[in-house]
């Protein structure tokens, strides 16, 4: 009897989850399933940006991704995302671009987060203002980046001239030696405060006296960083590496503004914008965000993964 | 092992003086308590002692060297922390090797330090757990055991077993006293709970506002507390008291006045004047119901508290209220109409400024 | 709430069309264009006019100064059939590529189209339909600082080995004198397609072909090529800073307008601001063609110029048709011509005493452009912007001293044949 009802509580309470959820599901489904769900479709198809809407295009298989194309003349060569060399620069790129400047940011991030834990006056401003980076739109900021490092007019220049530190002006987003340092450094920049902020978060929820134990023990600081604040911060911290590898991972916006069209620092993303808007290959630039999607769906499981078993030990 | 003197400390916090200008002289080996309400300033003191914090002005010694500006590493000292302060991180091994890696110790030495520990606290089960796997009482005792390795001169307690529940704080109480025997070390025990001060300090420190109200063994504070503020905290049940003045003084002998107009004949030591208002204090265990030494009030019983082996029966005497220790099968009930003997060999008389100005003969002994 | 109020604009901006449609009464269009200089203001000035001779209401949504980021937006908004946008300003190159979402003009332009230049009417015709009407078109030149050349001795160079031995004499005397921020030469070397107009200049001049030539072969990979890429890109860092390496057009006019280059590569738009009140290079300039290469083919200039397409999503066609042709017509090209030194698409207008005066500029131009390059996008078909991207990609690296010339063009012809396949 009692079992019978308490059984009959939890459906009904079951039933009453999903009906609170469904609203919800219904709009992820509307704004995030279908087009993703759509996109991959894309990708297997022969879709251009004239015919996707009005469903006239072919099945094309895996063709987007790897296809053998014989020229007629015996001779034939290997197509497809797995053999492009631009996708490969532009996967290549991005891995490069997100290992640098994830790395940069958790460095300084977590610099940044232990100051700003300290206690001292100003901090609450100081916390404020180390946020306004990030507050600033991408496009802004990186316009704004554009013209400090302009090789005529921009102060970047004007600055290390001054200093003696170049002899002549460097087109930080012109040269191909520059480019992605130039990317890299606005990234810094701009998303650093992110991550302290994040890293700051996790410091907070440390417990206070166990610093207050390590210093009877006379540990010293470094020692306290590196085996205590830093392995405890690690949960915290892996949040906010995941967090900002997915951000670096589909970087477009900042490139796209700072230097446009520059092989050297075409990411996954600039790669498919090119090829859905601009090259009237839909189909290809379909596929490419696929690829880009596998590869953080990827990462993210794998962070995942490794972060538990890690954590769990 | 050592002993520890404070002269004249004081510690500020920007404007605010949160320690007065302490004096104290703990003896080696000795088992000193700093107790008082929240907000006293014990912990404070014991973090000056520690040098987690900033002594002000005044001197601190240590083993009769002055430690002002020395780092609490090298101060000789060891302590065990409220929350108990293990690194979450790390099993009970690590956290009581970590502090000793650094003291160039070569590490059979250190294993043989906390193998040794962990046999005096009898933690050798935990020695590979972390902290959350462990109950409350066993990581105090991991906590306890991280202070023992460091062989200090003077152990410090920051309330280590308010965190416990009530029957553990029991046990603890007494291993700690035991560990205290054993270890032949300085402690300094900081808590707010006046049982734990009674049950195993050799000396008891009575803080209130930053000041030292008292200090004393804990039959000295029971027995002749010098005011009116050491005389409610020590002692449980707390002490009654009686608002009163003085009809007629001669000599050491001054009549008060009791309730309903009845009077008593008690000793005072400290001058006091005809008129002057006094309270007096009395424990509840030095009164009784119906019969006895002493002199009477009427009261009615409001409330019985039965425990078993001790009743406390709550009896309104005009407007004091006061509370009368009897035997287990006390016949009385609440709502009975009784008479309370007082025993003027018992009483503590205190001045308007709250001073004890006279106690009774029975504690000359 | 806001957006439930937003949705209710959206509605009525929606139904009000259809609503003023029944009237036939004042109607309101949408232009879409891409600037340079002052074509905005140019443009501003010419829809008063035709507002108030149509009462009618014509609004400009304005691009960034990318081409290539101008073609992206468009190709968008016509793939999802924006009926926001009535005309839009469109690239001589992209008639092949967006034709099927643009009006056919061919009859209601039937009566000026013979006025114009056979040749860009050709260009924008696309299997029989004329898919934009002509408004401009654009042939590049060789701006030189009459001042400087003066001063130094120097004619105006002729072959780009002397306009390479001339800016870097001029510039290291102006150096020497303690003008430290001079340049001998300054053009569009950021990538994008204006790199391609550039190379393909240098490439021609040097007989090293057009890229991909009419019958479709590839024909980029040649040693004249690599001769011009090898030239321009001894440049870099010489008689052009390395920030050329991310100028476009209205980068290299601040350059040149602040006085601060001796030669320039541009189009003719600059000609009219550099002899504005607000140039510090004002009347001390002059243009020529361009320079031939070492025994090449002689002067090349990459073909330009802007059209105007109806977008066949408009509401209101009838109108925005109207105003394509009046933007198109003699006289708005004679106010563009004398006013932002404009080349017109129109032949008489070459011969207008007017014209002659105020912008001497333009009717010397007419053999240039008549003979001016066009960009193999007939050819490459719908794949030219990657053809284009692939070319100024190579290019770029070489000036920027990433690989040799020789190896990128070799890279550049393998890419561009796998682009090809079986066939473009």
């Amino acid at each position: 009897m009692a079992t019978t009802t308490a059984s009959q509580l939890t459906r009904s309470r079951v039933r009453d989850a999903w009906l609170y959820l469904l609203p919800m599901l219904i709009v992820l489904a509307a704004v995030a399933g279908y087009p993703l769900l759509m996109t991959i479709y894309y990708g297997f198809t022969d879709a251009t940006l004239s015919t996707a809407f009005n469903w006239d295009f072919d099945w094309v298989g895996l063709d987007n991704y790897i296809e053998y194309v014989d020229f007629g003349d015996g001779t034939g060569e290997y197509y497809g995302l797995l053999f492009d060399p631009t996708w490969i620069n532009a996967v290549w790129n991005t891995i490069k671009f997100t290992v640098i400047s994830v790395s940069l940011e958790t460095v300084l991030g977590m610099a940044v987060a232990l100051t700003l834990h300290a206690h001292f006056r100003g901090r609450g401003l100081l916390r404020t203002a180390i946020l306004i980076p990030w507050a600033i739109p991408t496009i802004v900021s990186a316009k704004m980046w554009a013209w400090m490092l302009h090789d005529q007019f921009g102060i970047i220049n004007d600055i290390l001239m001054g200093l003696g530190v170049i002899s002549s002006p460097i087109a930080w987003t012109a040269s191909p030696d520059t480019a992605l340092a130039a990317v890299i450094i606005v990234d810094v920049w701009k998303t650093t405060p992110f991550m302290a902020l994040l890293i700051l978060a996790g410091l907070q929820m440390l417990p206070g006296d166990i610093y207050e134990a390590a210093k009877v023990d006379g540990v010293h600081p470094v020692k306290v960083f590196f085996r205590v604040t830093l392995p405890l911060v690690r949960p915290a911290l892996m949040v906010a590496v995941i967090f900002r590898a997915l951000d670096s991972l589909r970087i477009f916006d900042l490139i796209y503004v700072l230097t446009p069209n520059n092989a050297q620092t075409r990411s996954m993303s600039v790669f498919a914008q090119e090829n859905l808007f601009q090259f009237d290959k839909f189909y290809y630039g379909s596929a490419a965000s696929t690829f880009l999607f596998l590869v953080i769906a990827m990462l993210v499981i794998s962070f995942i993964k490794f972060g538990r078993l890690r954590l769990g030990d | 092992m050592a002993d520890v003197q404070l002269r004249g400390v004081v510690k500020r916090f920007g404007n605010a003086t949160v320690i007065h200008g302490v004096d104290l002289d703990i003896r080696d080996r000795e088992f000193c308590v700093f107790v008082g309400p929240s907000g006293c300033g014990k912990s404070t003191l014991l973090r000056l002692v520690a040098g987690l914090e900033d002594i002000t002005d005044g001197d601190l010694m240590i083993d009769g060297r002055r430690v002002n500006d020395l780092p609490p590493a090298r101060r000789g000292i060891a302590m065990v922390f409220q929350s108990y302060a293990l690194y979450p991180h790390m099993t009970t091994r690590e956290n009581m090797e970590f502090g000793l890696q650094l003291a160039k110790t070569d590490r059979s030495t250190i294993r043989q330090l906390v193998d040794k520990a962990a046999a005096i606290l009898q933690i050798e089960p935990l020695l590979d757990r972390k902290p959350r796997d462990m109950s409350g009482g066993q990581r105090q005792r991991v906590a306890i055991g991280r202070a023992i390795v460091r062989n200090p001169k003077v152990f410090l307690f920051d309330e280590p077993l308010s965190n416990l529940d009530a029957k553990l704080r029991v046990q603890m109480r007494l291993e700690l006293a035991k560990l205290h025997r054993d270890l032949n070390a300085t402690m300094i025990y900081v808590t707010h709970d006046q049982v734990e001060a009674m049950t195993m300090a050799d000396k008891i420190v009575v803080l209130r506002s930053g000041f030292v109200e008292q200090v004393g063994s804990p039959l000295e504070l029971y027995h002749k507390p010098r005011n009116l503020f050491v005389a409610g905290f020590i002692g449980s049940p707390a002490m009654n008291f009686i608002n009163s003045s003085v009809i007629d003084i001669e000599g050491e002998t001054a009549t008060v006045a009791l309730l309903g107009g009845a009077h008593m004949q008690v000793r005072v030591v400290k001058p006091v004047k005809k008129g002057d208002r006094v309270t007096l204090g009395i424990r509840p265990e030095h009164l009784s119901l119906n019969s006895g030494p002493g002199s009477q009030v009427a009261g009615r019983v409001i409330v019985t508290e039965r425990l078993g082996g001790a009743t406390y029966h709550y009896v309104q005497c005009g407007v004091d209220m006061l509370m009368v220790l009897s035997e287990g099968g006390s016949p009385i009930r609440e709502g009975d109409d009784v008479t309370v003997w007082i025993d003027p060999k018992m009483v503590h008389i205190f001045d308007e400024n709250e001073q004890a100005v006279g106690l009774g003969t029975h504690y000359d002994a | 709430m806001v957006q439930a109020k937003s949705l209710c604009a959206a509605l009525l901006v929606g139904v009000s069309p259809l609503a003023l449609a029944g009237a036939a009464t004042a109607a309101e269009v949408s232009i879409v264009s891409g600037a340079v200089g002052n074509d905005l203001q140019i443009l501003r000035e010419m829809l008063d006019i035709w507002q108030e001779r149509t009462g009618h209401t014509a609004n400009i949504v304005s691009m960034p100064p990318s081409t290539t980021d101008q073609f992206g937006q468009y190709r968008l908004w016509l793939a999802a059939g924006n009926a926001d946008i009535d005309v839009y300003r469109v690239d001589v190159i992209w008639a092949p590529q967006l034709a099927d979402h643009f009006l056919d003009l061919t009859e209601a332009a039937a009566d000026v189209i013979p006025n114009h230049f056979p040749s860009i009417i050709e260009s924008q015709t696309v299997d029989g339909k004329l898919v934009a009407l002509p408004f401009f078109t654009d042939a590049p030149a060789l701006y030189y600082r009459t001042d400087l050349l003066e001063k130094h001795g120097f004619e105006v160079p002729k072959t780009w080995a002397e306009l390479t031995e001339t800016a870097q004499a001029i510039m290291d005397a102006e150096r020497a004198e303690g003008d430290s921020d001079i340049y001998g030469f300054v053009f569009q070397g950021a990538p994008y397609e204006g790199l391609t107009c550039n190379a393909l200049e240098w490439v021609k001049s040097h007989g090293g072909g057009q890229i991909v030539e009419p019958d479709g072969e590839i024909s980029v990979n040649s040693p004249n090529a690599v001769a011009a890429l090898e030239m321009a890109a001894s440049w870099i860092g010489t008689i052009a800073p390395e920030g050329v390496l991310s100028y476009k057009e209205e980068d290299a006019r601040g350059v040149w307008q602040t006085g601060n280059a001796v030669f320039m590569r541009n189009w003719p738009y600059a000609y009219s601001l550099g002899n504005g009140d607000d140039s510090a290079v004002k009347g001390l300039f002059d243009v020529a063609p361009l320079p031939m290469g070492e025994g090449g083919e002689g002067s090349a200039a990459t073909l330009g110029g802007w059209n105007l397409a109806v977008s066949k999503y408009s509401q209101n066609p009838e109108v925005a048709i109207d105003l394509a042709l009046f933007l198109a017509s003699e006289e708005v090209q004679k106010y563009q011509a004398l006013n932002a030194s404009r080349l017109p698409t129109i032949m008489s207008l070459y011969d207008d005493p007017e014209i002659a005066e105020a912008q001497p500029i333009i009717p010397q131009w007419k053999d240039i452009f008549l003979q001016a390059v066009p960009r193999p996008s007939a050819p490459t078909k719908t794949s030219y912007n990657e053809v284009s991207q692939e070319f100024w990609t190579a290019v770029h690296n070489t000036l920027s001293g990433n690989g040799s010339a020789a190896d990128n063009l070799a890279n550049l012809e393998r890419n561009l044949r796998r682009l090809r396949g079986a066939g473009w």
